[in-house]
């Protein structure tokens, strides 16, 4: 048994929203970093207290997001995205693209 | 500048792919493949020679600085690729394209350390990397305008008696 596809469940809760996916390249030896921009149905919520707890001491201080992006996987663990302007860095994925979404935990970009 | 000859050299002599070889830089992510990835960066500096000289046809002044520079080139890979050929690091620093650029570019190679095994670091990741130090002898030169005088006017000295 598995988690049935949720697309319609997610219809009212997740909004669309504008990512800025940063992504790295080589140019004449040189890392450079240019953005793409994506257009998602995103549900951005805070990790559960419960999650956090879980975590390393100095980890817990970070700011801890659940992102829910009504898609199949577009982003890469360590992968840097911007939303409203702030960064944030992806952490772990959880593939539940058979349901109709890919789960993301994200911390606000510390660099 | 010599670090991206450096990565020209290495890139051409063996044939690596485009972005297999950086410049070190704090945002560089390794690749997650198990082939050769090649990692320059630039140490410190020794001063062999500073000087300042007036250009006359230019007006400039010409400021340049003599040094020798140690650079490291680091070869790393998940597979074998890299026992196999951390030595062509050498061979192409010392081949006929490096002697080439060396003598369009104004630098030379000094002296190239013995390769050291870093693999150690790495732990059970099982990633094989080697360190070549290579000591680089080049002058960096810098050209600014500076006021110059020719002529100057006569001192008028008034005698009161």
């Amino acid at each position: 048994m598995s988690v049935p596809n949720m697309s319609r469940a997610l219809r009212g809760w997740v909004k669309p929203t504008l990512i800025k996916k940063i992504e790295k390249m080589t140019v004449d030896f040189r890392v450079v970093e240019t953005e793409i921009d994506f257009n998602v149905m995103l549900n951005k919520q805070p990790s559960p207290e419960k999650t956090i707890d879980r975590n390393l001491q100095g980890n817990r201080a970070w700011k801890w997001w659940s992102l829910i992006i009504q898609d199949t996987i577009l982003l890469n663990v360590d992968d840097i995205i911007v939303i409203n302007n702030i960064e944030y860095r992806i952490l772990n994925i959880t593939d539940w693209s058979e349901s109709g979404f890919t789960k993301y935990t994200a911390i606000e970009d510390f660099t | 500048m010599i670090i991206t000859e450096l990565c020209n050299i290495i890139k051409n002599e063996m044939e690596l792919a485009e972005g297999r070889i950086v410049i070190f830089s704090g945002s560089y992510n390794a690749p997650y493949d198990s082939e050769i990835f090649v990692i320059i960066s630039q140490g410190n500096s020794k001063i062999i020679a500073s000087k300042n000289e007036f250009d006359e046809s230019t007006n400039e002044e010409v400021k340049t600085v003599t040094l020798y520079t140690n650079f490291t080139v680091e070869i790393t890979s998940k597979n074998e690729s890299a026992i196999e050929r951390k030595e062509e690091i050498i061979m192409a620093l010392t081949s006929q394209q490096a002697l080439e650029i060396q003598e369009k570019e104004s630098f030379k190679v000094f002296r190239i350390g013995d390769i050291l095994d870093l693999t150690f670091i790495e732990g059970a990741s099982n990633l094989y990397r080697y360190q070549i130090p290579v000591a680089i002898s080049h002058l960096k030169q810098k050209r600014t305008n500076v006021n110059y005088y020719d002529s100057f006017e006569k001192t008028e000295v008034i005698d009161d008696e």
